[in-house]
C-alpha cells in the first residue's frame, strides 16, 4: 500500500480513477483503513470473523476489505457491544476496510414474517420470535455503532422478479428511506452508499440512478439483483445502472461472486461486488478453479490425484496440499474447510487483480477470452481424458451479448 | 537417532535433553511434550496458522497419530514422498516427527485385538493392524521414529491369562516387526504394556524393553488419562516395575491427555516426554485452561468455560498476562461471541491458548527441576 495518509472524514474519501478499457474501470478507493483497489471482490464475514480464516491470513492475500452482516452482529453480540469492544475492527482483529451492510436484505431473507411499510421493515425475530421494527434511522444507529469504513442505507428490498406498481412504490421508497438515512448518519469517518432499486425496469433504474447519484458522497450500489432473476435480465440491468451513474463514485453490485459474473460485471463498469458462496461452498469440499470452474474435491476422481487445487495458483494451500489429501480429510476436519477457504478467497483476489491488470495494461479482450476459454474448458488434470482435450466450450448466450455489448468478440 | 541425555535429577523429576530426533537436530529440553498431530495437522490448525500464530518455546517433535491416516495408507505409499508432504508439512523446515499407531483422543474399545492384529479406530470403523501392514506404513510414511505395536487391551478385570496372553503378543509383534531380512526404516520407540498388573509390566520391560537398537520407551497408559479413575499409588507402583528393569539413561514417553496435576505426577515418576492431546481435548469441548500463579509449587489449573454468558461484555484480553496469539488479539467477549455463534474461529483461537499455556507448563516444570537440589 502507499504511503499516502488514509482519510479521516467522507470529504477525503475519494474515488480515483486510474485507467479505463472501454466500460471498465481501473480505480482506488480511499477508506479510512485501507486503500482499496477496484474492481475489488469483498469476501464476507457474516458475524465478525471469516470461517476458519484468521485475519493475518487475509492480510497476507492482500485482501483490503470486506464485509459483515449488520442483522447477524446487531443479534450477537448485539450492536452496543461491538460498540463497547471498540468497534467492529479492533473486536475483530481487522484493521483494514469493512463494509457493513444495512440488515434489511437478511430479514427478507431469514424472517418468515417481514412487512414494509413507510416507517421501515417489520420482522419476526428468529431468535426471540417477537415482533421488531426496522427504520432506517435504526440500521444506520446500528451501522455507526459497529463502525465500519462504509455502511448501506436501508432499502426497500422486493424479489427481484416481482413486477407492477410495487416496484416503482419500492424504489420511490428507498430514495425517501435513503433522505431519512442521511440525516441520522452523524459520523463523518463512515462513509454511506445509497441502494439503486427498480427491479428489472431500466427505466425505474435510470430515474433511481438519477436521484441517488445526486445525494450519494463516496460510493452507490446496485441492488434487488442475484436473487434468481435470468441472467439475460441481471447483466442488462447492471449494465444499465453503470451506464446512468456518474464516473466519480464506484458502484457496488450486491451479492456478486460467481467467476463469471464478476469478470462481465467488470467490464461492464462495476467496481465493488461481495459473495458468501466462495467461503460457503469450501465448506462443503467445493474449489474454485480458473480452469473448469468448480472442483467437488469429495468426488472419487481426487482420492488419488496428488497436483494441487490448481498448480498455477499461489495459495498457501496450493503450495503446499493435493487434491487426494484434502479429498482425504473432507467432512472429516475443519482444517479442510481452512484449507479450501484460502484457496477460494485467494481465487477470487487473484481474478479481480487480474482484471485490473488487464484494465491498466489494456488489453480486457485478450483478458476476456483467455478467462472464458479456460472457466467453461475442462478441470485440468495430469492425464486429461479425449473428452477433456476435445471439450467445446459452452459459454452461455448471456455471456456472449453482454461481450458484445462490450464490442468484444470472441473466437470460439 | 533420537539423543537423549539425562542433565539432573532431583526428587521431583528429571531434567534431560534431546540433542537430535531421527535425523534432525531438536535440542529439545525435558520434561516436554510432543506436539499432537490428527490427519497430519494439529487439530483445527492449517501449517501457516501454525507456523505464524503458534509460538512455542522449543523446537517440536510432531506426534503423527495414525488412525486418522490409516484408511489412506496404500494411497500415501503411492504419493511415494513421505506423510509430512502429503499432510502439508512441505513448508516446514525438516520437521521431527514420530510415528504412533493410537490417537490418544481416540476410542480404544476392548475386546478385539487377536494374536496377528490390533484394532485401531478410525471415524469409519475399525482397522486391524498386523505387522506387515504396519511394518508398510512405517516404511512409506517416512517419520523418524516410530512406536511398537502392543496389546492395549488390558482392562482392570483382565485374569491373568488375558494377562499373559497380551504380553506374549506384544513380545511377538515386537519379533516380527524387526526380522532380520525385513527393513524398517526410523527409530525405534518400544511400546511397553502389561495393564494394572506389577508382575506383568516387568515381565513386558524385561521381554521386549532390552532389544538393541531400542532409542526409547513408551508406557502404555490409555487406562490412566484424563477422565479415568486413576490412583496415584497404584500409577507410581506400575511405572516403578515397568522402568526398574531398564536402562534408567532413555527416554520415557507417556501418550494420552494428561492435566496439569497429573503431569506434575508423572514427572516425578521419571516420565520425559508427553503429547500435548490434553490442550486440544479441552478446546474441542469448548475450554480454554490457565495454571496457578504459583504453579508447580501448587498443581493447581484453572478450566474456563468462555461460552459463558457472563464473559459477553468484558472485553478485556481472554486470559491477563499471557502472550499467546489469542489473548493478545482478542478479547473474552469476543470469544464468547464465536463459541455462542459456533464459529470455527473459536476452535482455532482455543487451540492456540491452550497448546501455548501447556507448552508454558512445561517451561515452568523445567525451572523448578533446575531449581531443586540434585539426586
Amino acid at each position: 500500500m502507499t504511503e499516502e495518509p488514509l482519510p479521516t472524514c467522507q470529504a477525503d474519501m475519494k474515488y480515483d480513477v486510474l485507467a479505463r478499457a472501454g466500460f471498465a474501470r481501473r480505480g482506488n478507493l480511499h477508506l479510512p483503513h485501507s486503500i482499496v483497489e477496484t474492481p475489488v471482490f469483498m469476501p464476507v464475514g457474516t458475524q465478525g470473523t471469516m470461517k476458519g480464516v484468521v485475519t493475518e491470513q487475509l492480510v497476507g492475500m492482500d485482501c483490503r476489505i470486506l464485509l459483515c452482516n449488520t442483522y447477524h452482529l446487531g443479534h450477537r453480540p448485539g450492536h452496543e457491544r461491538v460498540k463497547a469492544a471498540g468497534g467492529i475492527h479492533k473486536m475483530m482483529n481487522w484493521n483494514r476496510s469493512i463494509l457493513t451492510d444495512s440488515g434489511g436484505f437478511q430479514m427478507v431473507s431469514l424472517s418468515k414474517l417481514m412487512t414494509v411499510d413507510e416507517n421501515g421493515v417489520n420482522f419476526e425475530s428468529p431468535h426471540t420470535g417477537e415482533m421488531m421494527a426496522l427504520p432506517p434511522e435504526k440500521s444506520i444507529e446500528i451501522q455507526q455503532a459497529l463502525g465500519a469504513d462504509i455502511m448501506m442505507q436501508l432499502d426497500h428490498v422486493i424479489h427481484v422478479l416481482t413486477t407492477g406498481d410495487i416496484v416503482k412504490e419500492a424504489m420511490h421508497r428507498s430514495i425517501r428511506w435513503l433522505d431519512r438515512c442521511k440525516v441520522a448518519h452523524t459520523r463523518d469517518d463512515q462513509a454511506m452508499f445509497p441502494i439503486l432499486q427498480g427491479g428489472l425496469n431500466l427505466d425505474l433504474r435510470k430515474e433511481c440512478a438519477e436521484e441517488m447519484a445526486k445525494r450519494a458522497k463516496v460510493g452507490i450500489a446496485i441492488g434487488g439483483l442475484s436473487g434468481g432473476e435470468e441472467k439475460d435480465h441481471f447483466w442488462r440491468v447492471v449494465a444499465a445502472c453503470c451506464a446512468a451513474l456518474p464516473p466519480h463514485l464506484p458502484r457496488y453490485v450486491m451479492g456478486v461472486g460467481f467467476p463469471v459474473d464478476l469478470v462481465i460485471c467488470s467490464f461492464l463498469g462495476a467496481d465493488m461486488f461481495d459473495c458468501v458462496y466462495p467461503t460457503r461452498t469450501a465448506r462443503f469440499g467445493t474449489a474454485m478453479v480458473r480452469r473448469g470452474g468448480l472442483m467437488q474435491l469429495n468426488q472419487k476422481r481426487y482420492k488419488e490425484d496428488f497436483l494441487p487445487i490448481d498448480d498455477k495458483c499461489e495459495c498457501n494451500t496450493c503450495k503446499n496440499y493435493t487434491r487426494a489429501y484434502i479429498h482425504s480429510i473432507a467432512g472429516k476436519e475443519t482444517v479442510a474447510c481452512h484449507l479450501v477457504s484460502i484457496h477460494n478467497i485467494k481465487h477470487q483476489l487473484d481474478l479481480m487483480r487480474d482484471v485490473r491488470q488487464a484494465i491498466q495494461s489494456n488489453s480486457a479482450e485478450k483478458f476476456l477470452r483467455q478467462f472464458l476459454f479456460d472457466y467453461y474448458g475442462p478441470i485440468q488434470s495430469e492425464n486429461p481424458s479425449k473428452q477433456d482435450t476435445e471439450k467445446v466450450r459452452e459459454v452461455p448466450q448471456w455471456v456472449r451479448d453482454a461481450v458484445d455489448h462490450m464490442g468484444y468478440t470472441l473466437d470460439f | 537417532m533420537v539423543k537423549f541425555a539425562i542433565e539432573k535429577k532431583t526428587i521431583l523429576g528429571r531434567l534431560g535433553k534431546i540433542d537430535t530426533w531421527g535425523p534432525v537436530d531438536v535440542n529439545h529440553a525435558t520434561p516436554s511434550c510432543m506436539t499432537y498431530l490428527r490427519a497430519g495437522h494439529i487439530p483445527h490448525l492449517t501449517w501457516d496458522v501454525a507456523e505464524n500464530q503458534l509460538k512455542l518455546s522449543q523446537t517440536p517433535i510432531y506426534q503423527m497419530t495414525l488412525p486418522s491416516l490409516v484408511s489412506n495408507a496404500k494411497i500415501i505409499e503411492k504419493f511415494g514422498k513421505g506423510i509430512a508432504k502429503l499432510v502439508g508439512m512441505g513448508a516446514l523446515e525438516s520437521p521431527a516427527i514420530h510415528l504412533t499407531p493410537f490417537d490418544p483422543l481416540g476410542k480404544l474399545p476392548g475386546g478385539y485385538n487377536d494374536s496377528k492384529s490390533i484394532a485401531i479406530w478410525t471415524a469409519n470403523g475399525k482397522v486391524s493392524l498386523d505387522v506387515k501392514t504396519y511394518r508398510n506404513i512405517v516404511n512409506s510414511f517416512g517419520c523418524g521414529s516410530f512406536e511398537t505395536l502392543v496389546d492395549y487391551d488390558l482392562p482392570r478385570d483382565a485374569g491373568h491369562k488375558k494377562l499373559l496372553k497380551a504380553v506374549d503378543r506384544t513380545t511377538t509383534f515386537n519379533e516380527q516387526l524387526f526380522k532380520q531380512d525385513e527393513k524398517i526404516a526410523g527409530d525405534r520407540i518400544v511400546s511397553l504394556g502389561g495393564g494394572f498388573s506389577k508382575y506383568h509390566r516387568r515381565k513386558c520391560a524385561v521381554d521386549i524393553g532390552l532389544a538393541e537398537n531400542t532409542a526409547a520407551y513408551t508406557i502404555e497408559f490409555h487406562e490412566f488419562v484424563e477422565g479415568m479413575k486413576t490412583d496415584e499409588k497404584e500409577m507410581k507402583e506400575l511405572l516403578e516395575e515397568t522402568f526398574s528393569p531398564l536402562p534408567p539413561t532413555k527416554l520415557r514417553c507417556i501418550s494420552g491427555p494428561f492435566n496439569p496435576k497429573t503431569v506434575l505426577f508423572l514427572v516425578q515418576q521419571g516420565i520425559d516426554l508427553f503429547d500435548s492431546s490434553f490442550a486440544i481435548k479441552l478446546a474441542e469441548e469448548g475450554h480454554a485452561f490457565c495454571l496457578a500463579d504459583d504453579y508447580p509449587t501448587s498443581s493447581k489449573y484453572e478450566v474456563v468455560d468462555f461460552k459463558d454468558q457472563k464473559f459477553a461484555d468484558d472485553f478485556t484480553p481472554v486470559f491477563d498476562g499471557c502472550g499467546c496469539y489469542t489473548c493478545t488479539k482478542y478479547t473474552k467477549g469476543y470469544l464468547q461471541h464465536l463459541l455462542n455463534t459456533k464459529e470455527l474461529l473459536a476452535s482455532i483461537l482455543l487451540v492456540i491458548h491452550n497448546m501455548s499455556e501447556y507448552d508454558r507448563m512445561f517451561k515452568l516444570i523445567r525451572s523448578s527441576l533446575e531449581n531443586s537440589e540434585g539426586l
